[in-house]
C-alpha cells in the first residue's frame, strides 16, 4: 500500500532535512533546492532499507558535485580525486541520508540497510512519476546538481502501536 | 604516552576522515590501523595490540555487530573501548549495540568534535595524553 498523502508531505520534510544535514555535516556544500531534474547526474548510487517501512533510496549527482564532495570530505585537491574515491563517497552518501532519514522518520524503529550500490547512468530517470511510491527532491549548488529519489514499496503497521 | 587506533568501516573515505580527525584533535596516536570489516579487524587484533577500535556496523562479511561479539568472548580483546560510528541510529540499534559491549554510539554525519570528545572520555585522558578522572554517563551511553 502506498503512503497516504499526508505522509508524503512529512517524508519529503524528513528526507529534505537528512539530505541537508549530511551534505553541510560531511561534504560542507550547501544546497538549493529546485523543482526540476538537474542536468549532467550520471552518477547514482543507492541503498535498500527495510523496517516498518522499506524500499530504496537513490542519490543521482554530477560529476563535478561528486569531485566536490570527495575533495572536501578528504580535504585533498581536486586533481587527487580518483574515480574509486568518487564511488566510495557517493556510496557513503547514500548510506548516511538514508540512515538519517530513517531515523527522523522514526527513532525507534529498527532498519536494516543493504550495502550500497554505485553504477554510472546516462542521466536522472525520469520515466517514474512522484506519487507511484516515490519521492523525489532535486538540489542545485556551485558544483552542480543533484537529485534523490526514495521508492518506498511496502508500509506496514508499526509493530505495537495503534492505527494513527 | 601515545594510542594505537583501530578503524573499522567499509568505505575507505569515512575511514580517511576519522583518521584525520584524529591526527588533528590532538591525540596521541601509536600507531593508527584500519579494517575494511570484522574479519580483518580481528585478525590485526591477532598480531597487534589495540587501546581504542573506533567501528562501522554494517560491513560486508563480518560486521560491526558480529566483531563485538567477537571481541567479549575473548579474554583478551574484551576490554579495548569500542566507539560505534553508523548510520543506524535507532534507540533499537544503539541498545543492541551497548549490549554486545560498545562504549559509545556516534551517529553518522557527525561533526569532527563528536569523535574527538568521545574519544577522549572512551580513552580517559586529556590531550596531553595524560590520565584523567573518566566521567560516565548514568547508562553507559550517550543517548
Amino acid at each position: 500500500m502506498w503512503i497516504m498523502k499526508a505522509d508524503t508531505a512529512t517524508f519529503r520534510k524528513l528526507l529534505t532535512e537528512a539530505i541537508f544535514e549530511t551534505f553541510e555535516k560531511m561534504f560542507f556544500l550547501f544546497l538549493e533546492p529546485i523543482d526540476r531534474d538537474p542536468e549532467g547526474c550520471d552518477l547514482e548510487s543507492a541503498v535498500q532499507f527495510k523496517g516498518f517501512i522499506e524500499g530504496r533510496l537513490e542519490v543521482s549527482l554530477s560529476r563535478n558535485l561528486a569531485t566536490a564532495m570527495v575533495s572536501n570530505m578528504l580535504s585533498c585537491s581536486t586533481g587527487d580525486v580518483t574515480d574509486a574515491k568518487i564511488e566510495d563517497c557517493a556510496k557513503e552518501a547514500a548510506n548516511v541520508i538514508c540512515g538519517s532519514f530513517l531515523q527522523r522518520l522514526d527513532r525507534r524503529g529498527d532498519f536494516n540497510l543493504s550495502t550500497p550500490s554505485f553504477r554510472r547512468v546516462a542521466g536522472v530517470n525520469r520515466n517514474v512519476s512522484e506519487g507511484e511510491g516515490m519521492i523525489r527532491i532535486c538540489f542545485d549548488s556551485d558544483c552542480g546538481g543533484l537529485s534523490v529519489r526514495a521508492f518506498v514499496s511496502e508500509h506496514r503497521p508499526h509493530p505495537g502501536r495503534g492505527p494513527e | 604516552m601515545s594510542f594505537n587506533v583501530l578503524i573499522v568501516d567499509d568505505s575507505s573515505s569515512m575511514r580517511a576522515v576519522i583518521r584525520k580527525i584524529i591526527s588533528i584533535s590532538g591525540f596521541k596516536v601509536g600507531r593508527c590501523y584500519e579494517a575494511a570489516n570484522g574479519r580483518e579487524a580481528l585478525d590485526i587484533l591477532l598480531e597487534n595490540w589495540v587501546d581504542v577500535i573506533i567501528s562501522d556496523i554494517n560491513m560486508p562479511g563480518v560486521s560491526g555487530l558480529d566483531m563485538l561479539d567477537h571481541l567479549k568472548a575473548d579474554d583478551l580483546l574484551k576490554d579495548i573501548p569500542v566507539i560505534v560510528v553508523s548510520t543506524e541510529g535507532s534507540d533499537e540499534r544503539i541498545r543492541s549495540v551497548m549490549s554486545k559491549g560498545a562504549k559509545r554510539f556516534v551517529r553518522k554525519p557527525f561533526l569532527p568534535e563528536d569523535i574527538r570528545k568521545i574519544l577522549y572520555e572512551v580513552i580517559g585522558v586529556d590531550n596531553e595524553g595524560r590520565y584523567c578522572d573518566v566521567q560516565e554517563t548514568p547508562d553507559g551511553g550517550d543517548f
